[in-house]
């Protein structure tokens, strides 16, 4: 850069001064009454400080949006963890994920009239002590055998009947809720029974 | 000696004149592109509000549709117009404001070229399709990036002038301008990065494009026609700013308030960020009314000569349009108010009225008191300014006011869940078709802004040549003896 | 005393408090969002967008339809009606608990209960949850519950563009996980799209709009978008992907008109932008039994 060789302030100098005056009162008083209302405004529809990132739109508060959810009533709730457990309990090794069974060997769950026959009487009794001897299914004939699963809680078993009872993708839907109370009620009935259950055998249980 | 040739007359005492002159090459350069992406920026923004009456008017295109158009003239006219115009404002400011010559002017003139091709490359880009989908950030990744190195350049004369000021105590004017300047560069590379090279994921990218088109016009182009107005306003009136308190106030309450605007209450994202939001942007009045206070009276229409006038019709019309803006920015902050103004025109009116009114005035003040000094003036040249002021309120009126009106009549149809759609788009009809009108009288405007650069950067080219030594008519030829 | 480096320094801890605050503490709050998981399908809402969908979000893109058109439904608040199940078996007493809760209520009847058209009654309609609550309390309080009295609280969302068909309750976070960009638009000159795919299933009526609005709607605004189409000599036979325009708009003799593959592609994008689903930070109205 070329140094400049011109006097620092010089002359035909127009640069505008600033002047001493103190800020303006109204200026400050304008400001604390927006501020105040932002303030206001930010608890009111901000959800004050809580900063929560699942607060949007006109829920005010999380006790807020809580009361407002769906009750999920247990069944719901069933059908999430029956899903789960269904593979977890490997019971889609056999009757498959998408509970077509396997033709021939297995026995589909989906669209079972066994499943959809409202009640629950049976489908627990096969679940805790297994099943033996040959069953019709959808038309089908099916002679294989399936063990019991009495090692699974009543909780696992509800959900699980629950989920089978009420797969939307299965196109199941009985409305019907297993609770663990029920398990309970037949596992207390059968106890000390090792033996698998026969298809005649259980069509002598009535099914309530 | 030409000017041409050298950058200082060791002998010339430092007057404005002297100074403005100095930096002949760079501001030529930037007003000049400025100018001329304004002209075209109003081109596309006429042709797509034209299509709208006019739906199947070059629809066999794909380059020419509506949505393309727009997104290039958005592109046009705050990056080609609005930044460069305000670069050779923050550069012009500096120099008189340091009482100093411009430094790097050539090179200036250089990288404002290189600015021009970054701006061509990402029009081009947008209009083949490669819009990044970000209204008001619509620059795909290889003209942004292009873009930001030009800018972060083009800084460069700006700090090494201010660095080089013999004027020591800053004016407030310069705050804004370091403060402008550090925040265009911050906020840009921030909406390149996160949007573009490291994109966020799902609705924090509307966050970050909320945070960076607020930025780009809150914290860029609205604290330089603050610096104008600081500056011009006074100088203009032979007055001085009453109070320096205030001024910081000003300045600091835009550094602190402004940046957080741009996200609407109703936003999909946690209702937090948009109380916030809007809570600081009904605060935006404060600054604004302090800017009010600091030049409140002070009549700069007085000027001795015409572009004197002219340049002092600007910045009182950029100070009006900013009065206007803060209260109204203010009251749109209020649920009632932006429940029925969110999704309308109301948007546009206020981007005309931020961008053209606010920013464009001031920055056209300031290029008539730079570019009258390049060449000798002439009474045409101060006639154009005239017509051009004249025709640009009356754009910037009649495109607010229409988009205004049409947006709170469609805003008041969409609320009422009784009317139909198609109710809505009609009842905003009428008013729409007259900010195609404004659109037009402002290409207009924007031609005779651009008539008057080159029109003056002709004038100086010849009276370089003929004063010029070596190549113009009085060249001295050596006789061979 | 240079306060430039002072002024500098202040400016850039002033936007750095802003993009932490409106930048920074979004991202840490919503970085790790999740869709969530349908309890009866096992679907995810939102769904991940694939195939032509995906490339359609890009032509959606690349033509700024954004400029027009908004995806965001906005909810400004949610009412509960009270509906009245089942009247049980003491119809009076329940009739004077009724009115205690409001006095208003003054013509109800027991006589509506002789038979069941009671079932579905509304009792009270569009009430806010305060008043919801108190109502709530009150009958709890009269001991409805023994009389017998069944009664359902039914919680919608509301708003003008729910009231509109555009959808049904507000958009939040979650809806736009999947979204690059997201483009929520600025402006409605054109109607808001979150749901069109679900009130405008038909493909061939969005084509016929794409090619040109006016065909489709009178008097819209919207400009056409005829180089998203190829107009080609009719073979054979007519392709069967032909638009099929009206005379006014047909081209002439022996032609057609054609989608291109991007005209397909937004398409198929339209239609993904379908229901919404209830999510927790997002309840939708409680389902009509």
């Amino acid at each position: 850069m070329s140094q400049d060789k011109h006097n620092p302030k010089s002359t035909g100098s127009d640069l505008p001064s600033v002047g001493r005056l103190a800020l303006p009162v109204w200026i400050l008083i304008v400001a604390v009454m927006l501020g105040y209302r932002g303030c206001i405004y930010v608890d009111n529809v901000g959800g004050g400080l809580s900063f929560r990132p699942e607060l949007y739109g006109p829920y005010r508060t999380m006790a807020q949006l809580d009361s407002v959810q769906p009750s999920t009533g247990g069944i719901e709730e069933a059908i999430k963890k029956g899903r789960a457990q269904f593979s977890g309990a490997g019971c889609g090794a056999c009757h498959q994920a998408n509970g077509q069974g396997l033709p021939g060997a297995f026995p589909p769950l989906a669209g079972s009239e066994w499943v959809l026959e409202e009640g629950h009487e049976r489908v627990v009794r096969i679940v805790l002590h297994g099943l033996n001897g040959p069953i019709t299914v959808k038309g089908t004939k099916y002679s294989s055998q399936m063990p019991g699963l009495p090692q699974l809680s009543d909780e696992s078993i509800g959900n699980i009947l629950t989920y089978i009872k009420n797969s939307k993708e299965w196109g199941n839907e009985t409305g019907e809720w297993i609770t663990p109370a029920d398990v309970k009620a037949i596992r207390d009935e059968t106890a000390g029974r090792t033996k698998q259950w026969a298809p005649s055998d259980l069509a002598n249980v009535p099914n309530k | 000696m030409s000017d041409l040739m050298s950058q200082s007359s060791d002998n010339e005492p430092c007057t404005s004149d002297v100074i403005t002159r100095s930096g002949k090459l760079a501001f030529l350069g930037l007003f000049g592109g400025a100018g001329f992406w304004l002209v075209f920026a109003g081109l596309f923004s006429l042709v797509a509000s034209v299509k709208m009456h006019s739906p199947t008017l070059l629809a066999d295109c794909s380059w020419m549709s509506y949505g393309r158009l727009k997104g290039a003239a958005n592109g046009m006219l705050m990056f080609g117009f609005g930044t460069q115009a305000a670069i050779a404002v923050s550069l012009w400011l500096v120099a008189i404001l340091g009482q100093t010559k411009v430094r790097l002017s050539a090179l200036t003139l250089g990288l404002s070229k290189l600015y021009n091709l970054a701006i061509v490359i990402g029009v081009v880009g947008i209009m083949y399709g490669d819009t990044s989908g970000f209204v008001g950030f619509e620059f795909p990744r290889y003209a942004s990036g292009l873009l930001l190195f030009a800018f972060i350049a083009l800084a460069l004369p700006v700090f090494i002038t201010l660095h080089n000021r013999t004027e020591r105590q800053l004016y407030p004017s310069l705050w804004f301008v370091i403060g402008g300047m550090l925040w265009f560069a911050w906020v840009y590379s921030t909406g390149i990065l996160l949007l573009q090279v490291f994109p966020v994921r799902g609705i924090l990218s509307a966050a970050v494009h909320g945070w960076v088109v607020n930025g780009l016009t809150m914290v860029w182009l609205l604290p330089i026609s603050v610096a104008v107005i600081l500056y011009l306003i006074p100088k203009l009136a032979n007055a001085a700013i009453p109070s320096r308190l205030t001024a910081v106030l000003a300045f600091w309450g835009i550094a602190f308030l402004a940046p957080w605007g741009g996200i609407a209450a109703g936003t999909p994202l946690p209702s937090w960020v948009g109380a916030i939001s809007t809570a600081a942007s009904a605060l935006i009045l404060v600054p604004i009314l302090c800017v009010y206070y600091s030049v409140a009276g002070m009549k700069p229409v007085r000027g001795n000569n015409p572009i004197d006038r002219t340049s002092g019709r600007f910045v009182d019309f950029s100070f009006l349009c900013l009065l206007i803006f803060g209260v109204f920015t203010a009251i749109n902050s209020f649920a009632v108010v932006s429940a029925i103004t969110e999704f309308t025109y109301v948007v546009d009116a206020l981007r005309v009225l931020a961008v053209y009114g606010v920013a464009g005035s001031a920055l056209f003040a300031v290029a008539y008191q730079v570019i009258s000094k390049q060449a000798p003036n002439c009474d045409m040249c101060a006639r154009f300014a005239g017509m051009h002021f004249q025709l640009f309120r009356l754009g910037v009126v009649i495109s607010v006011v229409s988009f205004a009106f049409a947006g709170l009549k469609q805003g008041r149809a969409l609320a009422n869940p009784d009317l139909s759609f198609a109710d809505s788009t009609a009842s905003a009809n009428i008013m729409f078709k007259f900010s195609t009108i404004g659109e037009l009288i402002l290409l207009i405007a924007a031609l005779l802004f651009m008539t008057y650069v080159v029109g003056m950067t002709v004038r100086s080219l010849m009276a370089d040549w003929k004063t010029c030594d070596w190549c113009g008519p009085n060249a001295k030829v050596e006789v061979a003896s | 005393m240079n306060f430039g480096p002072f002024i500098f320094l202040g400016s850039f801890v002033a936007l750095l408090i802003s993009w932490a605050g409106l930048i920074l503490v979004p991202q840490l709050q919503l970085k790790d969002l999740q869709p969530e998981t349908d309890n009866t399908t096992g679907l995810s809402k939102p769904a991940q967008p694939a195939g032509m969908a995906l490339q359609g979000a890009s032509v959606y893109r690349a033509n700024g339809c954004n400029y027009c058109h908004s995806q965001q439904v906005r909810q400004t608040s949610f009412y509960y009606d009270v509906v009245l199940e089942a009247a049980g078996d003491f119809p009076d007493v329940f009739t004077r608990t009724l009115m205690e809760v409001n006095p208003k209520w003054e013509d109800f009847e027991a006589e509506m209960f002789a038979d069941s058209s009671y079932e579905g009654e509304v009792l009270f309609k569009n009430i806010d949850q305060f008043r919801k609550n108190y109502i709530e309390k009150s009958f709890e309080n009269a001991g409805i519950g023994d009389l017998g009295v069944k009664i359902k609280y039914v919680f919608r969302p509301s708003g003008p563009d729910i009231s509109r068909g555009w959808g049904q309750r507000g958009s939040v976070a979650t809806d736009y996980l999947y979204d690059q960009p997201v483009m929520i638009g600025q402006q409605r000159v054109g109607p808001d799209l979150t749901t069109i795919g679900a009130r405008v299933p038909d493909e061939t009526r969005q084509l016929l709009h794409l090619y040109n609005p006016r065909s489709v709607t009178d008097g819209s605004t919207m400009p056409a978008y005829r180089y998203l189409f190829k107009k080609q000599a009719i073979g054979d036979e007519p392709s069967p992907t032909a638009l099929p325009l009206a005379d006014v708009f047909a081209p002439e003799e022996g032609f057609e008109i054609v989608p291109k593959e991007e005209a397909l592609q937004l398409v198929a994008y339209l239609k993904s932008l379908n229901v919404q689903s209830a999510l927790f930070t997002a309840p939708m109205a409680t389902p009509a039994e």
